[in-house]
């Protein structure tokens, strides 16, 4: 978790691009904030990450599975 | 854009892969019982699993022995126009020769098209589907991309 000084320190960018970003972020469920005073933190949310890798995962183990029946049927035909 | 890739290599030559790939035969033995259709583009393919559930595609690229792709409703049991043609998802073949046979690369990308409602259509028994926060994640990428 951290304000905004130490994120922009990081990054190198403008306190209004920063800003954009951040605020892209948030709506997106990524990161979240919480004021204390006049300061405001972030923190990652790794749920939401970990449940997009999730899922595209599943899916591309649907597509192992089909390829997986692919290779068996050609090595069982010959041509 | 968001993209599945898998890779595989299979001790076959690069025409016997391409029948498996571009033949109702060959694509009836490995990823649905029944298709019906032409491999050409622009032609309106049926795939049929088991009794009940049938997927629409459209053929979209082909390259003797080396490119088949399609479009489609990633999966689900649909009619072709159920849902607008921006939401549909690109699944593609890509064939190479490789010292021990062929490579495969299939990829699937367009998945920041789909919208939440759909979110749980394609996965099945495998999981339990996508949530709020996939879709917002996608939301931010496809933002970030444009912006």
């Amino acid at each position: 978790m951290m304000t905004t000084v130490p994120l922009l320190q990081n990054l190198g960018m403008s306190r209004q691009a920063a800003s954009k970003h951040l605020a892209i972020l948030e709506k997106a469920g990524v990161i979240r904030s919480k004021s204390v005073g006049r300061l405001v933190y972030r923190e990652l949310n790794t749920e939401a990450i970990d449940q997009a890798a999730d899922w595209l995962c599943a899916r591309t183990k649907t597509w192992e599975q089909k390829l997986d029946r692919l290779q068996a049927y050609l090595e069982q035909v010959s041509i | 854009m968001i993209e599945i890739r898998v890779e595989r290599i299979v001790s076959a030559s690069r025409s016997k892969v391409w029948q498996a790939i571009t033949t109702a035969d060959g694509w009836a033995a490995w990823f649905g019982d029944k298709i019906i259709g032409d491999f050409i583009v622009g032609e309106l393919q049926t795939l049929v699993f088991g009794e009940d559930t049938i997927c629409y595609a459209i053929v979209t690229e082909v390259v003797d022995q080396r490119i088949f792709a399609y479009r489609w409703h990633p999966g689900e049991d649909c009619k072709i126009d159920k849902y607008p043609e921006e939401e549909m998802t690109t699944v593609r073949f890509e064939l190479e020769d490789h010292p021990r046979g062929t490579k495969i690369t299939l990829t699937e990308s367009g998945f920041e098209c789909v919208p939440e409602s759909r979110r749980d259509w394609c996965l099945g028994q495998n999981t339990e589907g996508w949530n709020d926060e996939l879709t917002k994640l996608f939301a931010y990428v496809e933002t970030e991309v444009t912006a």
